[in-house]
């Protein structure tokens, strides 16, 4: 039964009710130092209803913010060294759609859970299998469309390799035109 | 240190008018073999 049905036990056990169904996920491939770069021109192309930004530390989701933020769109961060109280009232202020963009450490427990969000920006590539279903992954609602897209360096090559392998998921090349159906809502939908 | 280093290399660059350009997706993917890469990470595994 096992080998049958289950692609990947590992995944199966940690997060039942995660799926990347329904997120299309692409890399694009990029040096650190032309992050700030690629994801401005990320902003400028998208159709973004709206967004989460992870990083790797509470101290680069603080900076990006700041880059964000000097960039022209409006930005809230959260990260783990903050109190709750306020993480709290940052989320459900963008929940409610106050301002666009989140950038955000590892907090998800159980996914993303905010309808208008469509795309998910992993500014820094995560290490483990586990992390990138907690950001990526949504709670299986059918018809609930997004794209994710990993900004890569050559380090995290090995990551990105294991966890295409033990998510059982392929990780494409970033195309020169996304389709607007892969993440932007029809009118009629909502 | 390193970390340093790494958000230094991250965000350390002034904004200026290099950013009105777009970045070139389609270059950069270009310089990442992923098929290549993939074949030689394999390789690198020892057989099971």
């Amino acid at each position: 039964f096992m080998e049958k049905h289950l692609r990947d036990p590992y995944e199966i056990n940690l997060m039942e009710e995660l799926t990347l169904k329904g997120v299309t996920q692409y890399y694009a491939f990029v040096q650190e130092r032309q992050k700030v770069h690629c994801l401005n021109t990320l902003f400028s192309k998208l159709q973004i209803t709206q967004s989460i930004i992870f990083c790797n530390s509470t101290q680069r989701v603080e900076l990006l913010a700041k880059k964000i933020t000097d960039l022209g769109y409006c930005c809230y961060y959260i990260h783990a060294k903050m109190a709750q109280a306020h993480r709290n009232r940052v989320f459900h202020d963008f929940r409610a759609g106050l301002c666009r963009n989140l950038v955000s450490s590892d907090l998800f427990t159980r996914g993303i859970d905010v309808q208008a969000v469509n795309v998910v920006i992993n500014f820094d590539f995560p290490k483990m299998a586990e992390t990138y279903l907690h950001r990526i992954g949504r709670s299986g609602r059918f018809g609930h469309l997004g794209i994710a897209i990993n900004l890569i360096t050559y380090e995290d090559r090995f990551n990105l390799h294991r966890i295409e392998q033990e998510l059982g998921t392929e990780i494409k090349p970033i195309p020169k035109v996304i389709d607007p159906s892969l993440y932007v809502a029809r009118p009629e939908d909502n | 240190q390193r970390a340093l280093e790494r958000d230094e290399h991250t965000f350390g660059t002034p904004i200026d008018q290099s950013l009105s350009q777009d970045f070139d997706f389609e270059k950069n993917l270009a310089l990442f073999d992923k098929e290549a890469v993939w074949q030689e990470i394999n390789s690198l595994k020892p057989d099971i």
